[in-house]
């Protein structure tokens, strides 16, 4: 598959968090504010990038010369967990800048489902090295897109009267599922005319 | 996992309440909105949301069940570190377990079951291996939890598929072809929710009913 095409399915037509449903608890609780939002997002994006990539060396260089491609899952979660880890550190020890915005936000994606099912879904996608890195990348860029249009839309509902039962979480996930039935039309075959 | 903290202190004064408040006040998927991600992907039909419940419900207990012995041995900055390779290892088991007994099913559910190991609901709770509560409760806990989550994701499943594909399918057991026909609706299904966005409204209502009810009973005073 293009690369182009690759970034397409992920980020519009298999969108993880309208589509596949990933990494939503966190995205709840976090796009209420704006800034947070984008914090969460960049690193999703990074971390499920580089861990896809890492998911598909220990794939192809352990797991399948050892013959225990069923042991994926660990490596999928421990790669997940280990990028998280290593980048908190290395923000860490880098401008203040960077630590108030995107180190706030690692430990949150140590064990997050979109991460996690990115990388899971780039491993089982047939893609080669740089292929899953894409992948991964559009995978979060997805959930980037996705969490801001829903923060934006939060923000804008502040001055909406909503019913008392309705408030909080329950319309954040009514606003998230019309969303998603507006992502229903990106249609695979659409898309496959459209790019050909 | 953040909300927790503060109500492990509540969750004395709750005790008595258990199963009450922990199948419906602090429901994982209606109350607490915790472990959504795999629950609302696959449940467009019954038997998927049965299946993936089952198995969310015992790897949440096995892995309960595993870190408690050993947790306390291990320095609590690794703990987390540690209870991801349980969690891991179980749902490699369980997918294992369902291509081998229920392919069709293995098929179905996808990554959804391998990714059980990040559920919210899973790796929620770590801190309860500390010294501070005893094993029994501990354990009891996470069984009302893992309960009210395969209810809630039963709900959830009946309502998508009787309104998105007007049937109900279960398992198939002796002449039972495993699949209830609800009347008009099968011809006439609104096939959106079948997809994600009717797995997102559907939940929305849901928790607003849930909420709604707790308000009306809280005001008439039980």
């Amino acid at each position: 598959m293009s690369y182009i095409g690759i970034i397409v399915t992920f980020v519009f037509v298999n969108n993880v968090a309208l589509t596949q449903l990933l990494g939503l608890c966190p995205a709840l609780g976090v796009t209420k504010r704006m800034e947070s939002t984008v914090g969460l997002g960049v690193a999703v994006t990074v971390v499920a990038a580089i861990a896809s990539l890492i998911t598909w060396l220990f794939d192809h260089l352990v797991l399948v010369p050892l013959g225990v491609e069923f042991l994926q899952i660990i490596v999928v979660v421990l790669s997940a967990a280990g990028t998280a880890h290593g980048l908190e550190w290395i923000v860490s020890k880098s401008s203040k800048g960077l630590r108030d915005s995107i180190g706030l936000f690692l430990p949150l994606v140590t064990a997050n489902c979109a991460v996690v099912g990115v990388a899971l879904i780039a491993a089982r996608s047939g893609y080669g090295p740089l292929e899953s890195f894409v992948a991964g990348a559009s995978g979060g860029a997805g959930a980037m897109m996705a969490m801001l249009l829903l923060s934006t839309l939060r923000e804008k509902m502040e001055s909406e009267w909503v019913p008392k039962a309705l408030r909080g979480t329950p319309i954040t996930l009514i606003t998230a599922g019309l969303m998603a039935m507006a992502f229903l039309a990106f249609d695979k075959a659409f898309l496959v005319k459209l790019i050909g | 996992m953040k909300p927790r903290g503060h109500k492990l202190q509540e969750s004395e004064k709750d005790e008595r309440t258990g199963l009450g408040t922990g199948l419906w006040k602090r429901n994982p998927i209606v109350g607490t909105a915790l472990g959504l991600c795999p629950a609302l992907a696959v449940s467009y039909r019954v038997d998927n949301a049965i299946a993936l419940g089952a198995a969310v419900f015992a790897i949440l207990l096995l892995t309960a069940a595993t870190m408690m012995p050993i947790g306390m041995q291990v320095p609590l900055r690794y703990r987390f570190m540690l209870q991801l390779v349980v969690s891991s290892a179980l749902a490699a088991v369980a997918e294992l377990l369902f291509q081998a007994y229920a392919p069709s099913v293995a098929s179905r559910l996808g990554i959804y079951v391998p990714i059980i190991a990040v559920n919210c609901l899973v790796l929620g709770g770590a801190e309860h291996f500390g010294s501070r509560s005893t094993w029994g409760g501990a354990l009891l806990q996470r069984l009302i939890e893992g309960l009210g989550f395969f209810v809630a994701l039963l709900v959830i499943s009946v309502v998508r598929e009787v309104l998105g594909s007007g049937t109900i399918t279960l398992f198939r057991m002796g002449t039972f072809d495993g699949v209830v026909h609800v009347g008009a609706l099968e011809s006439h299904p609104a096939s959106l929710f079948g997809y994600a966005a009717g797995a997102l409204i559907v939940l929305g209502y849901l928790q607003a009913l849930a909420e709604w009810v707790s308000r009306a009973r809280k005001e008439r005073g039980a």
